[in-house]
Order: C-alpha cells, then sequence, then structure tokens
C-alpha cells in the first residue's frame, strides 16, 4: 500500500536521492527544505514517516523532532535522521528527543530502503 | 578557538537573564566596529546566550574579509548545530573573501572540516575551483568523497566530468550523489556515461539518471536513451519516455526530426494518461500536428479525465486542427466528457467565432453538471440578442435546476422583445425572486398592463404566496403598480397580501392611493397598521405627523413603540400631549421609551413635568427615569460608536 513520507533536507540533492528512493519502493514523496517549511506541511498532510536532516538552517532537525513529537504526541509517526553529524553526543541526542533511528550521510540507496520497510512494517 | 558543545536547555537559563554587561560589550564592539574587532565577536558568536550570539552574528556580517573567514572556518566542527549554522551563514554571506580559507582546509585531518568546506565552495565558489576538490574524490572518507562529487555538480564543472566518471564507483555511496552531479555538468560526455549507468539495470540509478536528463539539450542523448527501452522494467518505459520528450522541448526544434513518435505511440498514450499537468506538457508538446490528427479519437478519448489544466491544453492544441472534428465528438460524447473538460470548453470560447460559440454552448446545455448550463446561460447571456442563442436560453428557462432557470430567465432580460413576452409571463409563475423581479422588469419595459392582468388572475385564483412576492417586487416598479385592483387589494381578506399592498403602491404617487394606505393605519390586523405607519412615516412632514399621532394611539405595543421611536426623527411639539397617555401604559417598554421621547421633545426642563406625571400616576419616578435615561445613554453610546 502506498504510503507518504515527508523528507527534509536544505540540500536539493538529498531530497531528490532520498525521494527516488522511496518512489522506487512505490511510496509518495513530499518534501521540504527545512524544518519550519515541514512543520507546515504537518498541519495539511498526513505522513506515514519522516526522513530527516539535521544541520538545516532556520529551524534543525532536533529541533523539528522536538516539536513534532509534541504536537503529535498521539501518532507515533516514525522519525529517521540522516545526517553526516556522526559524533556519540549528537547521535544520542536524537534518540532522546524522539528520533526512531539514525542514519550516518552518505549511504547507500537499499540501507534506506531497508531502514523505511522496517518502520513502516513496526507502525502498521 | 577550542569548540563548545553547549546543551539546549542549558541556554534557556540565559535567555531568561541576558547578560546586560555582555551586551553592553558587543553593542560597543559593533559601534567601533573593524576587522580586528573580530576575535572578540567570534568569542561572543559560541556564547550560551542566543540574544549574544545574534548580535555577534550581526557584527561578524559586517566586516566580510578572508582574514576574518579563516578565524571563523574552524567553528565548523562545533557540535552545537545552531552555532555551526550561524558560521555556515556568515560564510555563505562572506561569498569570495571565504573561498580561499575553506580551500585551505580541504586537506584538514578533520573530515567534517573538510566536507563543510567543500560543501561550502560548492555553493560559493566557481568552476575555477574544479582542480582543489577533484583529489577529494579519492579522499578516504566517503563521506568527503560525495561531498567532493556534490560540490562539482553545483559548481558545473564540466572538466572535472572524467574525474567525476573515474570516481563514481570508488564508494557505493558515491553513485546517487555523481549521477546528479554528472547531469549538472551538462556535457555529452556525462550524458553518455549516464545512459551507460542504465545498463547496470539498478533501479534507483535509473531513475535518477532519467530525472537529471530531463535538463539536457543533446538530441542524441535522448536517441541512445530510447536504445535502453529494452533493459529497463517496463513501468520504468514512461518515465524514459518523457525524459526524451523533454531533452526534444529543451532543443526547441521540431521533435519528429529525431524522433518517429509512431513508433513509441503506446509509450506516448500512456504517458497523455497521466494526472501530472509537467510530465503530460512535456510529451504533448513534442507532438506534431500530423500526429495529432491521426490520432484525433483517441486524444479526444482524454477529455474524460478529470484534469482542468490537460483538459485546457489539449482543447486549446486540437480547436486549432480540426475544430469540426472536436465539436462532432464533444457533440455525440458531452456526457462522457468529464466536467473539468466541458469546463475547459467554455473557458476557449473567447477564442472561438460566434458559430463555433453558439455550436459548443447548444451541445454544453445538455451536460449533466448544473455549473455548466449555468455557465452556458451566463455566456449565453453576452450574444442574447441573436435568436440562435435565444433559443438555447429559452430552453434552459425550463431547467429543473433552479440556479440554471435563474440564469436563463436573467439572461433573456438583459434584449427583452414583444416575442419574449410569454417567457416573462412565464417567469411570473415561479416562486424565486430574482427571475420574478428580472421579469417584472422586462414586463415594465415592453407591457406594464401585463402585470395588472397577471395581479388579477393571481387574486382570483387566490394564490397568496405568488401575489404576496409580486406585490413585494412592484413597490420598485411604481409605473407598473396594480392600481384598477388598489382596492381588492387593500381589502383582501390576507393580511399579508395587504401589507405586500402597501409596499406595492407606497411609491405611487396617487392621491387616492395614499388615502388607501392611512385607511391601513385602522386596519384589523396590527402587523397591516405597523407597516402602513413605516411607510407614511418616511413621506412628506405633514403626512408623517398625522401618522404618528394616529399610531401613538393605536392599541398595539408594537405600533406605538415604533411610533414614538418616531418621534426621536421629528420634533413635533404637537405630539407631547399624545406622549403622556403612554406613561399610564402597562407595557414597561413603551412607558420607558415614552419618557425618553417626552424628555428629548421637551428637554431638560420637561424632566420635572414627566416626573410629576408619573407620581400622580402612583409610580415610583425615579424608577423609571433612571432606566429611561441609562437606555438613553447606552443609544447614544452604541450611535456614537457606530
Amino acid at each position: 500500500m502506498e504510503k507518504v513520507i515527508l523528507v527534509v533536507d536544505d540540500s536539493p540533492t538529498t531530497r531528490k536521492i532520498v525521494s527516488m528512493i522511496v518512489e522506487e519502493m512505490g511510496h509518495r514523496v513530499v518534501t521540504a527544505s527545512d524544518g519550519f517549511e515541514a512543520i507546515s506541511l504537518l498541519e495539511n498532510t498526513c505522513v506515514d514517516m519522516i526522513i530527516t536532516n539535521l544541520n538545516m538552517p532556520h529551524y534543525n532537525g532536533y529541533q523539528l523532532i522536538d516539536a513534532i513529537r509534541k504536537e503529535y504526541k498521539d501518532q507515533q509517526i516514525p522519525i529517521l535522521i540522516m545526517s553526516s553529524e556522526d559524533h556519540f553526543d549528537q547521535i544520542q541526542k536524537g534518540y532522546r528527543l524522539g528520533a526512531d533511528a539514525y542514519l550516518i550521510k552518505p549511504f547507500v540507496p537499499e540501507v534506506l530502503q531497508n531502514e523505511i520497510r522496517k518502520w513502516l512494517q513496526k507502525s502498521e | 578557538m577550542g569548540s563548545k558543545h553547549h546543551d539546549e536547555s542549558s541556554l534557556s537559563g540565559y535567555r531568561q537573564a541576558p547578560d546586560q554587561d555582555k551586551r553592553a560589550k558587543i553593542q560597543e564592539l559593533i559601534r567601533t566596529l573593524s576587522p580586528d574587532r573580530a576575535p572578540h565577536l567570534i568569542q561572543y558568536l559560541v556564547d550560551p546566550d542566543e540574544n549574544i550570539r545574534a548580535e555577534a552574528f550581526y557584527g561578524l556580517s559586517l566586516i566580510p574579509s578572508a582574514e576574518v573567514a579563516s578565524q571563523l572556518i574552524p567553528l565548523l566542527s562545533q557540535h552545537d548545530l545552531q552555532i555551526k549554522n550561524l558560521v555556515i551563514e556568515l560564510l555563505s554571506r562572506y561569498g569570495k573573501e571565504a573561498v580561499r580559507g575553506l580551500a585551505a582546509y580541504l586537506s584538514h585531518p578533520d573530515k567534517q572540516l573538510r566536507k563543510l568546506s567543500l560543501d561550502l565552495l560548492g555553493k560559493i565558489g566557481d568552476s575555477a575551483q574544479w582542480e582543489q576538490i577533484v583529489p577529494l574524490l579519492a579522499d578516504s572518507e566517503p563521506m568527503v568523497a560525495v561531498a567532493a562529487a556534490e560540490a562539482l555538480g553545483h559548481l558545473r564543472a564540466a572538466e572535472a566530468v572524467p574525474a567525476l566518471i573515474r570516481y563514481f564507483d570508488i564508494y557505493p555511496e558515491m553513485p546517487p550523489v555523481a549521477i546528479i552531479a554528472l547531469g549538472r555538468c551538462r556535457s555529452l560526455e556525462a550524458e553518455r556515461f549516464l545512459v551507460e549507468v542504465i545498463h547496470r539495470r539498478n533501479n534507483i540509478l535509473t531513475m535518477l539518471v532519467l530525472d537529471v536528463l530531463e535538463s539536457s539539450h543533446h538530441p542524441e542523448t535522448a536517441q541512445s536513451l530510447l536504445q535502453t527501452l529494452p533493459l529497463i522494467p517496463e513501468r520504468f518505459h514512461p518515465r524514459l519516455m518523457k525524459t526524451v520528450c523533454c531533452i526534444l522541448k529543451n532543443m526547441k526544434k521540431p521533435a519528429e526530426t529525431y524522433l518517429d513518435f509512431e513508433s513509441y505511440e503506446k509509450l506516448v498514450f500512456q504517458l497523455l494518461q497521466t494526472d501530472r499537468i509537467e510530465t503530460f506538457q512535456a510529451v504533448f508538446h513534442c507532438l506534431s500536428d500530423s500526429f495529432l490528427l491521426a490520432h484525433f479519437p483517441e486524444l479526444l478519448k482524454l477529455l474524460k479525465k478529470p484534469n482542468a489544466e490537460i483538459s485546457l491544453i489539449l482543447l486549446s492544441r486540437l480547436k486549432t486542427i480540426n475544430i469540426e472534428r472536436l465539436l462532432e465528438y464533444i457533440q455525440a460524447n458531452v456526457e462522457e466528457i468529464s466536467v473539468d473538460s466541458q469546463r475547459a470548453l467554455m473557458h476557449l470560447l473567447d477564442e472561438c467565432d460566434p458559430a463555433c460559440i453558439q455550436q459548443l454552448l447548444k451541445i454544453l446545455s445538455g451536460s449533466k453538471e448544473p455549473t455548466i448550463r449555468t455557465m452556458v446561460a451566463q455566456t449565453a447571456a453576452v450574444y442574447s440578442d441573436h435568436s440562435a442563442f435565444e433559443s438555447i436560453l429559452l430552453r434552459l428557462t425550463n431547467d429543473p435546476e433552479p440556479s440554471v432557470k435563474k440564469a436563463a430567465y436573467l439572461a433573456l432580460c438583459e434584449h427583452p422583445h414583444q416575442a419574449l413576452l410569454p417567457v416573462f409571463i412565464q417567469g411570473l409563475q415561479t416562486l424565486d425572486f430574482a427571475i420574478c423581479d428580472a421579469c417584472i422588469h422586462a414586463l415594465s419595459i415592453l407591457q406594464p398592463d401585463i402585470i395588472q392582468e397577471e395581479v388579477q388572475k393571481l387574486m382570483a385564483d387566490g394564490q397568496v404566496e405568488r401575489l404576496n412576492l409580486i406585490l413585494t417586487i412592484l413597490s420598485r416598479y411604481p409605473q407598473c403598480a396594480p392600481q384598477k385592483h388598489a382596492v381588492d387589494l387593500f381589502n383582501h381578506p390576507d393580511a399579508t397580501i395587504r401589507k405586500a399592498a402597501i409596499y406595492a403602491f407606497s411609491n405611487v404617487d396617487d392621491f387616492h392611493i395614499q388615502k388607501l394606505i392611512e385607511q391601513k393605519q385602522k386596519d384589523s390586523e396590527p402587523d397591516v397598521r405597523l407597516h402602513a405607519f413605516y411607510v407614511l412615516a418616511q413621506g412628506p412632514p405633514e403626512r408623517a405627523l398625522a401618522a404618528i399621532t394616529q399610531a401613538l394611539k393605536d392599541e398595539n405595543y408594537e405600533v406605538q413603540l415604533a411610533a414614538i421611536e418616531a418621534t426621536r426623527f421629528f420634533h413635533f411639539n404637537e405630539l407631547v400631549p399624545y406622549l403622556y397617555p403612554l406613561l399610564e401604559s402597562s407595557d414597561r417598554r413603551v412607558q420607558v421609551k415614552a419618557v425618553q421621547a417626552l424628555i428629548h421633545l421637551l428637554g431638560e426642563l420637561g424632566k420635572d413635568e414627566v416626573e410629576r406625571h408619573l407620581a400622580e400616576m402612583g409610580e415610583e419616578p425615579n424608577t423609571i427615569l433612571s432606566i429611561a435615561m441609562q437606555e438613553n445613554e447606552e443609544d447614544i453610546l452604541t450611535n456614537e460608536t457606530v
């Protein structure tokens, strides 16, 4: 069944790659280039999963995850972080705020597909 | 400067109590700004207080220089994302000033610094940097190598294409980013390689290649892509075809020169079925008129799809190719054509000649969709002086949908003529205010007597509701007022008709009619008396005075209240004697309003007089007076607010 996945990243290259990876799986993608855009998109769109970068201008990934977990606490939307930040503290902080998975960029497309599959299955 | 990691929660304390001393210092630094102040400002850029950081950011943004940039770059290794972002933003703003400093960090031992330097160079550098970046494609850290590929793509460095191809498979993470980078370089060499990537039969890479090649301008690329069709899964065929069409469109030359679309007919129609406007446009744009003409019936079937934008594009072109066949098809299939397509047809009417418009409107007047039939009536209104359009409208006056019927009547009333008299009379049979109003308007121009006859018929038939509606509308057409039946109407057994008659004749300047209205102030029905009073009170002052006097004597409280209210607008001292008896009213509202009216007419001096009267009546004067004064003040306040 087609799912809707929100991809949040300030890099158009990453947005394009992740979109293709998701579309190849038969799901639909909506994209946002920062946390603010993601929040306003979530107000009008139901999504099944969120894949977000951390280091973005204006409103970073941590702030976005924190806001989503507070605003949509009744919906356990899986949140996957994809970031080139690979310091232990940063990874820990992502999980502490409510992320379900942390993928260090760059990644092999198949690895991301496996994560998406896993978390979509869990949320069903 | 050492890197500091600040937890977000620890910042909140500073936000609540900003360090005023620090703020003063930083503001002083900004006031006396020069590049040598940079080290101090940079110190504040990593301050735990968000406000202090913002001020430091502002100060540093004003002194862009290579020297300051070099001092900022080490801060890219900060773990605090907010601080890191401030540095990235500052370096981006510095632009060319930061390039040399960033290039120096490409060989830094910290992989994060190398990676971020590449990201920034991709943004603010130019293609001259490609030589410095290329070696990093072979970096020992995949993160850095991939960032190098991305940066080269951003710089559109065509010279780096061979290196991008050479290191395409250096890490498994590299190909997706390298594809996008090669696509941005737009060289034929890069595109040839990208087409080769399709041979790897990796779906994700194929999709990426097809996506990036959409911006290509090389016909060779389009032709090589077509040759890969057998290699890719069938579900990607439309996507590949779309890419081919995009390339042909980018070349701005006749697409059929490069591609025989007949050989790919199935794929073309698969793509034309899309709901995505950009895909449709890309393909449709490439198709020649001869192809479209050869496949006219299949193309017309697309009009059944509900997509307004696509319908509009399709129809605009098909209309120019063969309008007769288009009309023929629409006529035969109007019920199957989507509402969006029907609407698109309506939008295209402006570009058609009257004969075509008439034919289209005739066809669309048979649409199942009421909004389309309404649009037909509204459009036909513009041409309703043409008999051909009139016949369409006449048919729509019998439409079961009220909004369509209304639009048709309104259209016909724009150009009334004698032959339409039966239609306008028929319009009076409806119980729709707008239709009746339009028909009365038309009849008032053509033959006002008919309205008199119609009123007589309605009276004879005892059709109270319709009679009431027509009389109400007639107040705006005094020339059509049914004077012959005035007496009968004013004495009609139904009070609503007597009331409506008052309004129907209210603007008729005739002595006998005015007398009849005055008599209605003595009607048995209070509501009729009240409305007669309203009409008369709006007349000349002497008539208004008589009407108020009569209404003040009325036994009904509502009539009395309306009359008392009216005294506010006149200074008729003659009314004072008629107001005193109302102080004894058993209705509190009447009492209070009478007190207010008396004070209004007599002024402050009259207050004692009113008080005396109330006391004589055994009333507690202060109570009523205070209520009256309070209400009065509230009224004044309300009026002032308004």
